[in-house]
């Protein structure tokens, strides 16, 4: 046992939670104590928070007017981290690049030359072919190295010079595909240079950041602006967020963040939630309490539990429902997206305005600077 | 560079000397007629001797056994530098060590930032949340995560999907009009839920 | 296969020569010109060089004559001479390789990066220096520990922030490393401790210079012995009269600053005839000497008898018969770098039967380092022993004879 949860359960007994609540688990019984005032080291905010409105598990023992302060009440709300991983590899660093062709020209002052009658038999097209195309070379057998030659007086000036070309991956590939002569059959719509193989798309050149096939060596994530509520302050529906909700009924984070997901922009994703715990969280605390949103419900089924439920609560606790909220804490869920595209027309909320496809740094520009700090350790740099 | 002057070279560089019977097997090759083909698999001497030929090896024994054991002496081939492309050489070596370094401490401290919010999200749940620690608790059931795709859980198969250098405007599959090379794309938008 | 942008072959026959640090202006512009305007400038300069031959460049017999009459000897061979005359003559860093180039980005990057936290460490180095005392919760012992991890904490820095220059490595390879710099410092201690040092601590251990003259010691010094011109390995056998004058020691330190040591030249290994025993003689001992990293170099003649030298260098001997004597070095540092009172210790100090454990409980001092040369009877050891007015010189000592027990002998009379 950690020595701060231990810490927990000696306050828990203290408080005398332990003896009458055996029953209740461990974790159960350190959060009841932990909803108590007064803990010393964990900010009043984290201890005191409580769930507001529509979830009903409100567990409170105590309730609020146990104790001598106001406590802040935050809606608890799911957040999807939907994420595109890259598609190729990232781009090399100038350094990475010379170095290899610096490695490779070492290499060939180093190897065995190569036995060309073993693998090419004399008189043969092919042979005639290739002894062509070495000499070309100047002689090299490696087709990745430029124009040198490890076996003749010159082999000691194997370094290239400064705004050479020769290790570019570019170039190494232009070569290879001149070399092999089949470009067409590969070209489609792309280079005839590259036989269509590219790195950047026409979403990289348009910078259409709904496109998910822009910056395919970067971890794009998906953004989105919600409409305008009223009662929202103008500067918060200028940024963009992460698709989020409040949570409904007795649902986990993961099952309301993919219910979350397609009913704001559409089923037609094919995504992967990875895990169902959160690997981030947002705490907004609202200049002004402002009041909680309406309960809804989305499905029949949890319509009719939740319902008595409520009635149950409401008249427990008449004068909390509806009541004011001091801040919304978002936990975030990672989920992948493997195929598909969100779409604002399937969408049955029609509350997002719009939806972006945004790697790290570009990230960084859209959200607010304090939503940025919260979320950015999150989120993946490559 | 002429075949045979590259092997002359080859044979000056290695110390080997040009045997008469590998003059005689490259000749064949040369001229592209083979001789006789019935004592292939016997190169014996006396046996042809008996028979009254010359003794005519097979040119392809000859050639593998010239290109497979390579006088081993001279290799790796030296490799000398000045003083001044020493110390060229030794700064590309710093250099990269401190590059990789660089790179792998980034990447560590990346993974540490993204623990470190993952449990400061768990721990807020836990606490925080003022549920009793409900979410929190379902939030850690593991069921399914090592379940198989078919029986929901588990990891998809398009997560079998590898990194490339560069993206292919076909497919791979030739680019006529109506062929499967038409369709290739980097990302299909149009997949829907059926 | 295209042909990558291939180098003439001219420049890069200038490249392959040698590039040397500091290029004489006139020449180093010229540095990617065509042959012709070469060719022109070499005859603008041909009349002042004849005339005024540079002993780096200059190749033609005849001015290597002229120059050695001026007595200003031509540098290095005639080959390398003419090659540095025809080269361009850029500078290494300014070499124009790729990956070179590329490499030198990386690092200059580090670097600065590096020069920026030097910055920062020594802010705070400041800032806890003004600071009060009482402000530790240690007080004035916690703020002097927290002040000397940060000192080491900022020559880590600046040695991390030069160990990748190629011109670090050059001149400190080449002997020109300035050892008032933390990175000469750090590499020249390297180098010693890969295996000079090794083979020092061998050398003691083995000798058993450790157990028998000091109890224990820790190399943080090299040591270099040399008599005159002689240079002598630790452990190395020394003729007598080559030894007959004092040695000059080499004691390179390799952390900052400046310290006061003790010299102890020690010889364990005095034969004593009535206990049938060894006895220990000091034959030179001084004291108060300075030495740091730049300044190593200590010639023991030259130390001054008034305030420095407790006992004169005695030439060290060994009667004929007796076993090699170990003439056994010791360094000592003072306590907190004081020195010690001169005249009481001289009082005190006697050189046969000499203890080093009790002088250095005496006057507190910690041995650093420790070397050995030995010494044996030759042929010069009479003269050098009259010369120094010692006696003995005519007395050959021999091993007695044990005489063994009845039952050990060979060849009993009872076996006759």
């Amino acid at each position: 046992m950690a020595p701060r949860s231990r810490g927990a359960k000696r306050i828990a007994d203290a408080l005398g939670f332990s003896t009458p609540k055996n029953h209740v688990c461990l974790s159960c019984r350190q959060s009841l104590a932990l909803t108590r005032p007064q803990r010393g080291y964990a900010s009043a905010a984290t201890a005191k928070a409580t769930v507001e409105a529509p979830p009903i598990t409100q567990l409170s023992p105590d309730g609020p007017e146990a104790s001598p302060v106001p406590q802040p009440i935050f809606t608890i709300k799911a957040g999807v981290v939907l994420s595109r991983p890259p598609l190729i590899t990232p781009d090399p660093h100038p350094f990475e690049t010379a170095y290899y062709l610096y490695q490779r020209r070492l290499n060939e002052r180093l190897v065995l030359p190569f036995t060309q009658y073993f693998y090419y038999k004399r008189g043969t097209p092919a042979f005639e072919q290739w002894r062509t195309k070495r000499q070309a070379r100047g002689g090299a057998a490696t087709r990745d190295i430029g124009k040198y030659n490890a076996y003749t007086d010159e082999a000691w000036n194997d370094e290239v010079l400064e705004g050479d070309e020769t290790g570019a991956p570019s170039k190494i590939v232009e070569q290879l595909i001149a070399d092999e002569g089949r470009a067409e059959e590969f070209t489609g719509t792309g280079d005839p240079k590259f036989a269509g193989l590219k790195r950047r798309t026409e979403a990289d050149e348009k910078n259409d950041q709904r496109s998910l096939e822009r910056s395919l060596s970067r971890t794009l994530y998906l953004l989105v602006k919600n409409k305008k509520v009223a009662g929202q302050s103008q500067d918060e529906s200028d940024f963009w967020k992460f698709p989020s909700g409040t949570i409904i009924g007795h649902e986990g984070l993961k099952q309301a963040a993919q219910r979350i997901l397609f009913s704001s922009l559409g089923e037609n994703m094919n995504t992967f939630f990875v895990g169902n715990h959160p690997v981030g969280h947002y705490v907004a605390r609202f200049a002004s309490p402002r009041p909680g949103p309406p309960p809804q419900m989305t499905t029949e089924t949890s319509k009719a539990s939740d319902s008595a439920l409520l009635k149950q609560e409401v008249a427990q606790q008449p004068d909390q429902h509806p009541s004011l909220v001091n801040g919304e804490k978002t936990f975030f869920m990672k989920a992948r997206i493997m195929a598909g595209q969100p779409s604002l027309a399937a969408s049955q909320d029609q509350d997002i305005e719009d939806f972006r496809w945004l790697s790290k740094d570009e990230i960084e520009k859209a959200v607010h600077p304090d939503y940025w700090v919260k979320v950015k350790n999150m989120l993946a740099t490559q | 560079m002429h075949a045979s002057s590259i092997r002359g070279a080859l044979a000056q560089v290695f110390q080997i000397p040009l045997r008469p019977t590998l003059r005689n097997a490259a000749g064949q090759i040369s001229t592209g007629i083979t001789t006789t083909t019935t004592s292939s698999f016997s190169t014996s001497a006396s046996r042809a001797a008996k028979k009254g030929r010359g003794a005519k090896p097979d040119q392809r024994i000859t050639l593998i056994r010239y290109f497979l054991y390579h006088p081993t002496t001279l290799t790796p081939r030296p490799l000398r530098f000045s003083r001044n492309r020493y110390l060229r050489h030794w700064t590309i070596h710093r250099a990269w060590n401190l590059y990789r370094a660089k790179v792998k401490q980034a990447r560590q401290l990346e993974l540490e930032r993204q623990y470190n919010a993952m449990h400061a999200a768990n721990e807020e749940l836990r606490v925080g949340a003022g549920d009793g620690g409900k979410l929190f608790r379902k939030a850690q059931m593991k069921t399914g995560v090592w379940s198989i795709p078919e029986r929901g859980g588990g990891v998809p198969i398009e997560y079998a999907r590898g990194l490339v250098e560069w993206m292919g405007s076909t497919g791979g599959l030739g680019s006529s009009g109506t062929g499967l090379g038409a369709k290739a794309k980097i990302w299909d938008s149009e997949w829907t839920r059926s | 296969m295209a042909p990558s942008r291939a180098p003439s072959a001219l420049l890069l026959h200038s490249l392959r020569s040698l590039a040397i640090e500091k290029p004489s202006t006139a020449l180093a512009i010229r540095a990617f010109t065509s042959a012709s305007s070469t060719c022109q400038e070499v005859q603008a300069e041909r009349p002042s060089f004849y005339r005024n031959p540079d002993p780096e460049t200059v190749y033609q017999p005849r001015l290597e004559r002229k120059l050695a009459r001026a007595g200003r000897p031509p540098i290095g061979s005639r080959r390398r001479r003419m090659a540095l005359s025809q080269s361009p003559r850029i500078p290494f860093e300014q070499l124009p390789y790729q990956c070179f180039q590329e490499a030198r980005k990386v690092l200059v990057e580090d670097r600065e990066e590096k020069l920026r936290k030097i910055e920062t460490e020594r802010a705070r180095v400041a800032r806890v220096r003004e600071a009060d005392p009482g402000a530790f919760r240690g007080g004035e012992p916690f703020k002097q520990k927290k002040l000397a991890s940060m000192e080491a904490e900022l020559e880590r820095l600046k040695i991390l922030a030069d160990i990748n220059d190629p011109s670090v490595k050059r001149r400190f390879e080449d002997g020109k490393g300035d050892m008032n710099k933390p990175i000469y410092r750090y590499l020249a201690e390297r180098k010693w401790r890969e295996y000079p040092r090794k083979v020092l601590v061998q050398r003691i251990t083995q000798m058993n210079v450790v157990p028998d003259v000091v109890p224990n010691v820790d190399p943080i010094v090299d040591v270099k012995i040399a008599f005159g011109k002689k240079a002598v390995g630790s452990g190395d056998f020394v003729p007598s009269d080559v030894s007959e004058k004092p040695c000059q020691l080499t004691l390179q330190a390799f952390d900052r600053g400046e310290k006061m040591v003790t010299i102890a030249v020690v010889d364990p290994d005095v034969p004593n005839v009535e206990t049938d025993s060894f006895d220990s003689r000091c034959h030179y001992l001084a004291s108060n000497i300075t030495i740091s990293p730049t300044k190593p170099l200590v010639d023991l003649s030259k130390l001054s008898p008034g305030s420095q030298v407790l006992l004169p260098w005695l030439p060290p001997h060994a009667q004929k018969g007796s076993p090699y004597h170990r003439l056994s070095i010791v360094i000592l540092q003072h306590k907190d770098n004081i020195p010690i009172d001169f005249e009481p210790a001289k009082q005190k100090v006697e050189r046969d039967g000499f203890t080093l454990r009790s002088f250095m409980s005496r006057h507190l001092l910690t041995p650093i380092s420790a070397s050995l040369f030995r010494t044996r009877w030759d042929e010069s050891t009479a003269a050098v022993m009259e010369r120094a007015g010692l006696e003995g010189a005519n007395v050959e000592l021999k091993r007695k004879k044990v005489e063994p027990l009845p039952y050990k002998r060979r060849n009993p009379s009872s076996f006759r």
